[in-house]
């Protein structure tokens, strides 16, 4: 089962978070603790899968070629997918589903940039809270990407 | 009575219960002559004794068992009189004596039990040969955040009917419960 | 499952022991591997606060896995000895490309942390680890908790622990 979806830019703001199973918020609680604390979280898991693995090189050019897939808290699981841009895109399920990687990478390589990069109307730099042009809030997007992620098998 | 934790007694491994029983006694017989026969002493000795084992042995005891947290005092003592003391000492002990409160209650252990077999204890009315439980019983339980006091209040070894733990829960201790619990 | 390092955590998240049994991941110094012990001990305390939440507001079913009361009242009728893993909301595992990290914690609140080889299948590598962590509880009692010498949450030196553990990730 997914219970929710969220995205977050480069500066760490949460730009996008959708419920699935506990009523159907959209955008609701990008500013709440909850995505603070996921946001927190990440930033240092990240840090220690990098710390932890090898690095093929010393110049610092690629400081790490060990990524983050996902974690568990509790008894549900975080999925976890960074693009080199610096969105982070996180899909929260049941600790049984094992790999939603090529489905954050749909979201990201065929909803987001259909949607928000190839939407010449929408913004991709996303302004400081309270601003309307803080979060996604483009029709399509949200239309596109929930049918994606409800027609899954893994959705129920 | 069913044998409870039996499986778990099964892999325990087991030492002869006379060098058990003579160990223990050589100790409280050394301990009174130490303290010149300072019996408050001696029961303080063994409690610190015991609270030193207690620290310890919960480790044992949930590394062998696998119990989880109780969610009443009551689970609790059944806890350790249907696991824990059958697992170490092969006896289970009776519970009785339920104060209203759910607080309070006694642990009556069986006669004979390991540590007094074949003990006759000096004139006097001050020591309380098996102390050592009390501290045992007080460490495990600090351990797992329970704030709880152990004494005995009667021993067949001085005449008593039957020989009584009085167990009191004090008070959980909730800030220093591990994160991540339910 | 191969098993790179082992790391114990006191109740506070101060580092007691780590061993690193296998070369696949760097080796950091002493002073990274107690900040990372103490991020990981934060991170599990965090995700603890974060769990009831992260699916809505008043998500109280958190409680699928094993119940505690149902856990122990299966012991006292069984016997049978029972899965002593206590971390229920908290950051239970990571995986990554190039490991997989898993936390556990005892009912006293000492952290045991397993880090391993990745493996996509996740259900079967969590529950071989949870039995390496069973086993390694139990070494834990026996050789640290048992030596005389040891003072409770101050680093473990014991060569003996550390053969047993040895042997332990040699079986896994």
């Amino acid at each position: 089962m997914i219970h929710s979806f969220f995205i977050f830019d480069r500066h760490c703001n949460c730009i996008y978070s959708r419920e699935y199973t506990n009523g159907d918020a959209i955008n609701k609680t990008n500013d709440s603790d909850t995505a603070k604390l996921l946001f927190g979280i990440l930033y240092s898991l990240k840090n220690i899968s990098g710390k932890l693995a090898h690095t093929n090189d010393d110049s610092g050019f690629a400081p790490s070629n060990n990524t983050l897939k996902s974690f568990t808290l509790g008894t549900y699981r975080a999925h976890y997918l960074e693009s080199m841009t610096g969105l982070k895109f996180i899909l929260v399920s049941d600790t049984h589903i094992d790999n939603l990687q090529p489905v954050l990478w749909e979201l990201y390589s065929t909803h987001y940039l259909k949607n928000v990069v190839h939407n010449g109307l929408s913004p991709v730099e996303f302004l400081a809270e309270n601003d309307p042009y803080s979060k996604i809030s483009n029709h399509n997007f949200i239309v596109q990407s929930d049918a994606y992620i409800q027609s899954l098998p893994v959705y129920r | 009575m069913s044998k409870k934790g039996d499986d778990i007694w099964k892999n325990v491994d087991k030492i002869n219960s006379e060098l058990f029983t003579l160990t223990y006694g050589s100790i409280v017989a050394q301990l009174c002559r130490d303290f010149n026969h300072n019996y408050h002493e001696v029961n303080n000795q063994l409690d610190q004794m015991g609270y030193n084992i207690g620290i310890r042995l919960i480790e044992e005891f949930l590394s062998r068992t696998g119990a989880q947290r109780c969610q009443s005092f009551k689970e609790t003592v059944e806890v350790i009189t249907k696991l824990g003391f059958r697992v170490f000492l092969n006896i289970q002990p009776a519970v009785e004596n339920w104060s209203s409160d759910g607080r309070s209650c006694s642990i009556v252990l069986p006669e004979p039990n390991p540590l007094n077999e074949f003990v006759e204890i000096p004139p006097t009315k001050d020591l309380w040969y098996c102390q050592i439980l009390c501290g045992i019983l007080r460490g495990a339980l600090q351990m797992i955040q329970l704030d709880v006091d152990v004494n005995f209040v009667k021993d067949t070894l001085k005449g008593d009917d039957k020989t009584e733990i009085r167990l009191k829960l004090n008070k959980i201790l909730k800030d220093e419960v591990p994160a991540g619990e339910d | 499952m191969k098993l790179y390092s082992i790391y114990i955590l006191n109740k506070a998240g101060g580092l007691i022991y780590q061993n690193n049994l296998d070369p696949s991941l760097n080796r950091l110094t002493a002073n990274d591997y107690l900040v990372l012990a103490g991020t990981l001990h934060g991170v599990h305390a965090i995700a603890a606060k974060l769990t009831p939440t992260i699916v809505g507001k008043d998500s109280t079913s958190t409680t699928s896995g094993t119940d505690p009361t149902a856990n122990n009242a299966l012991l006292l009728s069984t016997g049978k000895v029972q899965n002593s893993n206590t971390n229920k909301t908290g950051l239970g595992s990571i995986e990554t490309d190039l490991f997989n990290l898993y936390v556990f914690q005892s009912l006293t609140g000492i952290k045991f942390i397993l880090i391993t080889s990745p493996n996509p299948i996740l259900q079967k590598q969590h529950e071989q680890a949870s039995e390496t962590f069973r086993h390694l509880y139990v070494l834990y009692s026996d050789y640290v908790m048992k030596d005389p010498f040891y003072s409770l949450d101050m680093p473990i030196k014991s060569q003996l622990f550390d053969l047993k553990v040895g042997e332990l990730a040699a079986l896994v």
